[in-house]
């Protein structure tokens, strides 16, 4: 079984998406802040990270370059998941260093096609 | 007879009274007039009292009256009368003037009364001490009258009871010199009586002539008093007037001063409103962005948790929550295009809209669209027939996937049981090319009226279309928005009950950026190295566009600015020739930038044309401004200043002379793009063939070419006057040896080796030739 972790401060979403994923068939840990993420990231080393942008503790880009510049955790793929409709977030993402970036509301359907493609890079 | 010479005496002055104030008032002619019968009236009255008071003058004799020293008497009381009206008749009189004046009036009294006297045949004797007394008299007399009728000539209210009485006064005085005058005479009968001089009147005679002589005075008496009444009525009528029109020349004048004010303030508070609008404006499409993110959050929610409530109620096998839970998620995903609608549109409007570019054929483009509006074209029973022309396009697709989808949608929500048609087709269009998209429907079509706001956001064409067939009314006005963020454009054809036709016309190649921030950094640095003609410091993305499309065809380099700092940054960077300066701008308006200019030494010869809705010419002379063009600017006069200002590269013809055709090529294209006109060649002979055409203002000349190579052309050239001092530049892939060296030195102005050929220092060394030519000339 896969191990999906994701960072998302609303808990609606958080709740929702994460029992979707289990549905399909997948384990999932939940984190609400950058912080907490990066954490649970260096202890259990999940196979992707979906990763929501504006965070309480610590924002979505800053986890994921801390991420990414950390021996044990770069390899691990994370996947941008915004609401911010607004410019730039997105050049801003792959900058942070993500491998893939998806809009909210999430399309699930899309979502599972961008988790697989990642996760068999 | 006494009292009657009296009210003679007294009614002539009266009327003299009321003259003088007529005289003052007049002149000229009328002046001249008044004057002499003033002095006719006046004189006559003196006189007739005169006589008047002899005839009262019981003599126990007859006597006779010398008929031409009683015309003379006539004559001097006349006199007398003229010179004292005359003296009172002016503006201003001083006390020695009146002095004179009541002398020369009293002797003339006097003088009249002894000639009158004189004229009685018979002999008297005077007693000095009354002839005195009765030249006294008529000195004060005369004095007083002149002084009271210079005093009431001015012709205030209750004027006429004062004139009344000093007319009492000087009738008084007049006839008391008279009979002071009798007093001193002694008659008595002798030699004189006897005599018979000239024409002789009897006492009768002399009755007849005096009651003649006074009925004379009163009726010119009369008369004057009532023409005079008659023309000073008039006159203080016309007086009136006058006064009226000066009063309300004097309120127009006031309200002038009042209305220049009250624009000067309407027009601070309508600029004031203006930027307070557009500040209000972006706040609102910012707070619609931000709003529409905070929606889409709990929407999220919505749709997620519905569909996976339908996902397990299938796998439990309960159809009647699967059905309603696909309700709800099909509600929350309407809602969702619906802020997404709002979200595009306010994005637009705050300027902050991005266009991705990516190439792209058109075939997969309208594959994915047809599939996507497919299930809406079929559920209004609509059929669409498409027909498509290949081609690759270089547009933003997510946008104009959109375009397509919104217009396909609205054709198909406003058809029942009809056919829509989707044409794609290549199309020229100010000499771009480009592909027009032609959606048509057969359905409800729309008025003139309709149509005419068709475009405008939250602008259905009924607001009752809403109701009916639902949609925020602003999918078209996003077509529309992105349509000319795309550089296309829009237009529908309808007629109502027909159906409609929109035509969106789309350029295969969007050119540079299209207004947004992101894109600024790399639009400045591409700017810095092909050298910026124009910086637009304006806060309107719409304007960067139309300026865009104004200037840019006209082969200037043009760089924008959407804040006064910004456009102070770039101008700083860029150096532009010339800078077009919005002034209602927000945090730092047009003044302040334009005061920031000339105010620094390296940027103060950068000439600044305010393009500006205000109109305050002279606040932005005064501040350094070259030019004022004030909003809407159109196109011709838009570049007609900034011709002035930035030379054209079109004027200059370059002629490239290169056997090597992508070399060629490659070289054509690059100064075309910089707005230089190109004569290509591909040999020397070719390019004195064509310089027989057209004389080039340079040349870019290959060494090695077939025919006639570098070498040769150069020694053509230089044959030929007119032709030699164009500028070459030497464009070769030969490494140049000494004795080559040799043979161009002083004709070639440079040479550029193929390898090291970047376009920076290329177009710098053709700049550096070509710009201050006109200038040596």
């Amino acid at each position: 079984m896969q191990t999906i972790l994701l960072v998302e401060d609303n808990e609606m979403n958080r709740d929702m998406l994460s029992r979707r994923l289990s549905r399909k068939g997948f384990r999932v840990l939940t984190a609400e802040d950058g912080k907490e993420g990066i954490d649970l990231a260096q202890q259990q080393h999940p196979d992707l990270i979906l990763m929501d942008l504006s965070l309480p503790v610590m924002d979505g880009w800053e986890a994921t370059r801390q991420l990414k510049n950390m021996e044990d955790t770069k390899r691990i793929p994370i996947i941008v998941l915004t609401a911010h409709a607004m410019a730039g977030d997105e050049k801003e993402a792959y900058r942070a260093g993500c491998d893939d970036f998806d809009t909210k509301p999430v399309d699930l359907d899309r979502l599972l096609g961008k988790i697989h493609a990642a996760l068999t890079k | 007879m006494v009292v009657f010479s009296y009210i003679v005496a007294t009614l002539a002055c009266y009327t003299v009274l009321h003259l003088v104030g007529r005289i003052a008032t007049s002149a000229g002619r009328s002046r001249w007039f008044w004057l002499s019968y003033g002095a006719f009236a006046m004189g006559m009255g003196i006189w007739s009292m005169h006589f008047v008071g002899m005839l009262a003058f019981s003599f126990p004799f007859p006597v006779a009256y010398d008929l031409f020293i009683v015309v003379l008497s006539v004559i001097a009381a006349i006199l007398a009368s003229f010179i004292a009206l005359y003296i009172v008749g002016r503006d201003h009189v001083t006390l020695r003037q009146l002095l004179v004046a009541g002398v020369l009036l009293a002797s003339g009294i006097v003088a009249m009364h002894y000639i009158g006297m004189a004229a009685m045949l018979i002999d008297i004797t005077y007693n000095p001490l009354y002839v005195i007394l009765s030249i006294i008299i008529a000195l004060v007399a005369a004095i007083a009258a002149l002084w009271l009728s210079f005093f009431f000539r001015k012709g205030e209210r209750g004027a006429a009871v004062k004139k009344l009485g000093s007319a009492l006064i000087m009738g008084a005085a007049i006839a008391g010199m008279h009979y002071t005058g009798m007093a001193a005479a002694q008659f008595y009968l002798g030699n004189k009586s006897q005599s018979s001089m000239g024409i002789l009147l009897d006492q009768q005679w002399l009755g007849y002539l005096i009651s003649t002589g006074t009925l004379f005075t009163l009726a010119f008496s009369l008369l004057g008093i009532y023409i005079s009444n008659k023309f000073s009525t008039k006159d203080s009528q016309i007086q009136e007037k006058t006064d009226e029109i000066y009063q309300m020349n004097q309120n127009l004048r006031v309200l002038n001063e009042n209305l220049e004010q009250l624009v000067q303030v309407r027009t601070a508070q309508l600029e004031q409103a203006r930027d307070e609008a557009i500040k209000a404006n972006m706040i609102k499409s910012q707070f619609l962005a931000n709003m529409s993110h905070e929606l889409r959050t709990p929407l999220n929610a919505i749709i997620g948790y519905s569909e996976m409530l339908s996902e397990e109620a299938e796998e439990l096998g309960e159809q009647v929550f699967v059905e309603d839970l696909g309700k709800i998620r099909n509600a929350g995903k309407h809602l969702l295009a619906l802020i997404n609608d709002i979200l595009d549109i306010s994005k637009v409007e705050a300027g902050k809209m991005e266009v991705h570019l990516e190439t792209f054929e058109l075939s997969a483009l309208i594959q994915d669209v047809i599939t996507t509006v497919k299930p809406l074209i079929e559920k209004n029973g609509n059929v669409l027939e498409s027909s498509l022309e290949q081609g690759e396009i270089t547009t933003d697709v997510t946008k104009i996937r959109q375009i397509l989808i919104n217009l396909l949608s609205n054709a198909s929500k406003f058809t029942q049981n009809g056919t829509l048609s989707l044409e794609v087709q290549r199309e020229l269009r100010n000499n771009r090319t480009g592909y027009s998209f032609r959606i048509k429907d057969t359905g409800i079509g729309m008025t003139p009226e309709q149509v005419g706001k068709l475009f405008q956001p939250f602008m259905q064409a009924d607001s009752s279309t809403t109701r009916k067939y639902g949609g925020t009314g602003l999918g078209l006005a996003i077509s529309h928005s992105f349509c000319e963020l795309l550089g296309g454009t829009i237009h529908v054809e309808s007629e109502l009950g027909a159906g409609s036709l929109f035509t969106c016309w789309l350029p295969s190649a969007v050119d540079g950026d299209s207004g947004n921030e992101e894109q600024t950094d790399e639009q400045a640095y591409t700017a810095y190295h092909s050298g910026v003609s124009i910086l637009l410091i304006d806060d309107e993305p719409l304007n960067h566009q139309l300026m865009k499309r104004y200037l840019a065809g006209e082969g200037w380099s043009l760089a924008f600015a959407s804040s006064g700092q910004e456009g102070l940054e770039l101008a700083r960077n860029l150096r532009p020739k010339v800078i077009c300066l919005d002034i209602l701008m927000p945090s730092m308006d047009g003044w302040s930038v334009l005061s920031a200019i000339k105010s620094d030494p390296e940027l103060r010869s950068i000439p600044v044309v305010i393009c500006s809705m205000t109109d305050d010419n002279q606040l932005g002379f005064s501040l350094g401004a070259s030019e004022f063009l004030t909003k809407p600017i159109s196109r011709e006069h838009l570049v007609q200043v900034m011709d002035k200002y930035v030379s054209k590269h079109r004027d200059h013809t370059i002629l490239v002379i290169e056997d090597d055709a992508a070399t060629s090529e490659l070289l054509t294209r690059l100064l075309q793009k910089e707005g230089y006109f190109v004569n290509q060649a591909s040999n020397g002979l070719v390019a004195l063939d064509s310089m027989e055409k057209v004389v080039p203002k340079m040349i870019l000349l290959d060494l090695m070419m077939p025919e006639m190579d570098g070498f040769q052309f150069i020694v053509e050239l230089r044959k030929r006057d007119a032709w030699s001092a164009i500028p070459v530049v030497v464009v070769t892939a030969k490494s140049i040896t000494a004795a080559d060296r040799l043979k161009l030195n002083g004709y070639v102005k440079g040479v550029i080796q193929k390898g090291s050929l970047d376009h920076k220092s290329l177009l710098a060394e053709i700049g550096r030739f070509i710009a201050p030519e006109p200038e040596n000339e």
